[in-house]
């Protein structure tokens, strides 16, 4: 296509050195490119926290190092430009540093990492990088200030221990431990928590007065009880705040009190925390010191935190009191309400008053002798009272006859310890209780009722229980009859041994009756 | 001195730092020192080599502690692979600087190396006028020929191999940073290689002042040059080893390439050009074969110009007769290349009819064309073509 002659023109002006950019060769608008690249570069290098040198090797004398040197370490840069880099290092440092740097230019390692402490005072982490800058050899050197880091490695492992310490008295505070067992532990780590010598929780006892309910001293011989204070000495409780006590200075009289109190025992600070629930001060977390603190917010954030679990200690320490009450009342309740029951059928049964009552004190006795523990002698106990409690579901007409039943009245008769299990089944409280009322009249040989059952198949309560119900039904009055004399009943209780009755029971009744009448 | 030019309209003269005189290849360790650099690549060629100029430059680069990395796979007409070739080399081995010992071709090719190692891309992205955006790295010119002046020149010429073009790459980025013009180094030039070279120059400074971008300054080295290069060019290939000679030929060949390179050149070099991407023969040559024909062609429009050219030539000229003139100079011309030894014609040298017409077209496509005195059309050329065969 034909060249157009604007086109020509401008082509022609281009070649002769005359078109926009027809200039000769210069280096400088690259080299100025260049070097603004440069000066962005070495700025950005200067703002950076580290401190970046530059060192000759072998000699490593320093060849560059940037600005926030003057910063961080308060050397000017020509102060350490062309000295040696290993006066500024400690001498530790220096003496291993020589030998490192040979070994990994040696073994062409791309990096070596140590420390040192500059100054003598700043803590410092060194990077460095071996590179050859045109047949050169030099050390990259990059070093950052440390002692932030190590501030907040300390913290945290700090903070992990207290974490410990929480976890170990959240830990003390759920195990099912004793009253005492409990506040002690939780005291004892707290005042290792809050690195005390001693410590105290008290609680207000009555509106003005305070008990010291746990005591934790590192050493034997200091006796809580001769510091103990109360309200009259701790103006600031009712705010909920820490009180911090060092030293003699400047406190008011009150504080003044306690500081000459706690001197007489050798403690020279003090440190105390109000425990309170629901804006309720319910008393006065306390720990004392031998030497002087400076209580730290660290610290004070851990008192205010463990003075929260010590709180939820003790809180539990009296809740648990305080249901170990209501339990024992219920409990006893609960048995005044079945021995009124066992009392009603006696009554109606026309049995004499305490019949009930004897074969329970003597079921219990047979019961310890045949081996049952002591723990379920309880329910022993409630089965016994309840032995016949199916008999409310058999009608007067069956249960009073004052003749012999006929076959079909015995079906229902024997239908009472059914009724005992379905009664009692449902009650929790009561369900350990239920082998007396609903096996008594099982036999040995398996002639027995409801179930049949024979032998080591019948519960060992209702074995027992069985022996006592006959014996004592036969050395008793009846409508019917007299009391049989105690040797006619001995003797029954021996014939039906091994038919009726567990043979070893009996044996252990025998001895039982035999020592009685001794 | 004819200022039928319009002397006021603007003109540039853009000239590297030279030294000319016996052993200045011998300066290359110095200029390398002076230049802060360490390891450079020396581009050169097989024959350079041969002829022991390559050492004589690497021992003087040895000398001043300089390292060096010999590129030379360069041919004649040196390839756009070759220049990659070399800049790859360049970047491997980091070097800081290119060293080109040899002729034209090794000179381009060091040009192409120094445009890439510092702008990137493929050479052939650079073609045309003012597209080097940034200066490459130092470059020095130690030139083995009298003729090609591309250690002073704007012009890099490198063969597209695939288009089959020359593609012809003019910036004031690509002058060399120095030359170093040591005649000594053209005594191993053959006579063929002599009287292309030879002939190369004259066709520069018989381009440059007739150029339509002529100026004073261009005319008085074109003129010089013409003078030297026609009377010491047949001396030169009959008495090779005679120094002087050589160093009036250098001369030429210098004055000649700081007048083309800033007046620029003319039809004989586009229509060269083309022939050498087409058909890859040798430039001095076709410079040599074409020049009469161009001549012709050009003389009604500037013929005073071509007068003072056959002044300067020694041949009788008549400024009232000038179609006398035009024979005298035109024959003048072809008598002293048969004398040189260019005895072919372009059809001897493989080119047919057929290709005439591809020849003319990349021709008219060369940056050369625009400063021509007469704007030729691609009949023109092919004309003129038809006319060398």
């Amino acid at each position: 296509m034909p060249v157009k002659k604007a086109d020509s023109e401008s082509l022609r002006n281009r070649i002769i050195g005359l078109g926009e950019k027809s200039i000769h060769k210069s280096y400088y608008p690259e080299l100025q490119n260049r070097l603004a690249e440069l000066e962005r570069f070495r700025s950005m290098l200067d703002q950076s926290s580290d401190i970046i040198f530059l060192l000759n090797f072998p000699d490593l004398l320093i060849y560059d190092v940037t600005t926030p040197v003057v910063t961080h370490l308060g050397w000017t840069q020509e102060e350490l430009v062309g000295s040696s880099f290993l006066n500024i290092l400690d001498e530790e440092t220096s003496q291993c540093f020589q030998k490192k740097m040979d070994t990994a230019w040696h073994d062409r390692q791309e990096r070596e990492v140590f420390t040192a402490l500059i100054r003598g005072k700043i803590p410092m982490e060194f990077v460095c990088s071996p590179v050859v800058f045109e047949g050169n050899r030099f050390l990259i050197i990059v070093g950052q200030e440390i002692s932030q880091r190590l501030a907040a490695e300390q913290q945290i492992r700090r903070q992990l221990f207290q974490l410990d310490t929480l976890h170990h008295i959240d830990n003390l505070i759920t195990a099912n431990l004793s009253l005492s067992d409990l506040l002690t532990g939780v005291l004892s780590e707290v005042r290792m928590a809050l690195r005390a010598n001693a410590a105290a929780i008290y609680i207000f006892d009555s509106p003005t007065k305070m008990k010291r309910i746990a005591w934790s001293a590192d050493e034997i011989g200091v006796d809580g009880d001769t510091i103990l204070l109360t309200t009259r000495h701790l103006p600031t409780l009712e705010y909920g705040e820490q009180i911090l006590l060092n030293g003699n200075d400047g406190y008011d009289e009150a504080y003044s009190m306690i500081l000459q109190r706690i001197q007489q025992y050798g403690f020279c600070a003090y440190g105390a925390e109000p425990l309170s629930t629901r804006g309720q001060i319910k008393g006065i977390l306390e720990v004392y010191f031998r030497s002087p603190q400076e209580f730290n917010d660290d610290w004070k954030t851990l008192l205010t935190r463990v003075s929260a679990q010590v709180t939820v200690a003790v809180e539990k320490s009296q809740m648990f009191k305080h249901l170990e009450q209501a339990y024992a009342d219920l409990n006893q309740a609960y048995d005044e309400t079945l021995e009124g029951w066992a009392a009603a059928l006696d009554l109606r049964e026309k049995e004499t008053a305490n019949h009930s009552q004897k074969v329970v004190e003597m079921t219990i006795r047979l019961a310890h002798a045949a081996g049952i523990r002591a723990d379920d002698l309880i329910h022993v106990r409630r089965g016994a009272f309840l032995h016949d409690i199916g008999k409310i579901a058999v009608p007067d007409s069956i249960l009073l006859k004052p003749g012999p039943l006929s076959e079909d009245e015995w079906v229902i008769m024997r239908q009472h310890p059914v009724y005992a299990y379905q009664m009692l089944s449902k009650i929790n409280y009561l369900k350990p209780a239920i082998e007396i009322p609903y096996c008594h009249h099982e036999k040995w040989d398996g002639s027995g009722y409801p179930q049949g059952l024979a032998g080591d198949a019948i519960p060992l309560a209702a074995r027992v229980f069985a022996v006592v119900d006959v014996w004592q039904a036969l050395t008793s009055d009846r409508v019917y009859r007299r009391a049989w004399p105690e040797s006619n009943a001995r003797k029954y209780i021996i014939d039906h041994s091994g038919t009726h009755f567990d043979p070893k029971i009996v044996e252990a009744f025998l001895k039982l009756v035999i020592a009685d009448v001794k | 001195m004819d200022y039928s030019g319009a002397l006021g309209e603007l003109r540039k003269f853009v000239a590297p730092e030279f030294v000319f005189g016996l052993g200045a290849r011998k300066l290359a360790g110095r200029y390398a020192v002076n230049f802060g650099i360490n390891k450079a690549l020396v581009v050169s060629d097989d024959g350079v080599a041969a002829a022991g100029w390559l050492d004589s430059v690497l021992d003087s680069l040895k000398e001043q502690g300089i390292q060096s990395e010999v590129f030379s796979q360069v041919h004649s007409n040196p390839r756009d692979f070759e220049v990659m070739e070399g800049a790859e080399q360049y970047r491997a081995k980091n070097c800081q600087a290119i060293i080109a010992v040899g002729g034209g071709s090794p000179m381009d090719c060091a040009k192409g190396i120094a445009i890439v190692s510092s702008n990137r891309g493929n050479i052939l992205d650079f073609e045309g006028v003012d597209e080097v955006d940034k200066p490459g790295p130092p470059l020095i010119c130690i030139p083995t020929t009298a003729g090609s002046s591309a250690d002073v020149s704007q012009f890099a010429i490198i063969n597209d191999i695939k288009r089959h073009v020359k593609i012809a790459i003019i910036s004031k980025a690509v002058v060399p940073d120095a030359a170093l013009i040591d005649p000594e180094t053209t005594l191993t030039m053959d006579p063929y290689l002599t009287a292309c070279t030879g002939l190369d120059a004259l066709t520069h400074a018989i381009e440059a002042y007739v150029s339509n971008a002529q100026s004073p300054v261009t005319d008085l080295h074109a003129l010089e040059a013409i003078r030297l290069v026609w009377n010491n060019l047949l001396d030169a290939i009959d008495k090779p080893d005679d120094l002087d000679t050589r160093c009036r030929m250098m001369l030429g060949s210098l004055e000649a390439g700081l007048a083309f390179s800033n007046a620029s050149l003319g039809a004989v070099h586009a229509m060269a050009h083309a022939l050498g991407g087409l058909l890859d023969l040798p430039h001095g040559e076709c410079n040599a074969l074409l020049l009469e024909h161009v001549v012709r062609f050009n003389f009604p429009s500037t013929p005073h110009r071509y007068c003072a050219i056959g002044r300067a030539m020694g041949l009788p000229m008549d400024e009232q007769n000038l179609p006398g003139s035009l024979m005298e100079l035109v024959s003048g011309i072809h008598d002293y290349r048969i004398r040189a030894g260019i005895k072919r014609s372009l059809s001897d040298n493989g080119v047919e009819q057929d290709a005439i017409k591809e020849l003319a077209e990349k021709a008219f496509q060369d940056p050369c064309l625009v400063t021509n005195p007469y704007p030729a059309s691609r009949q023109d050329i092919e004309r003129i073509y038809a006319d060398a065969c």
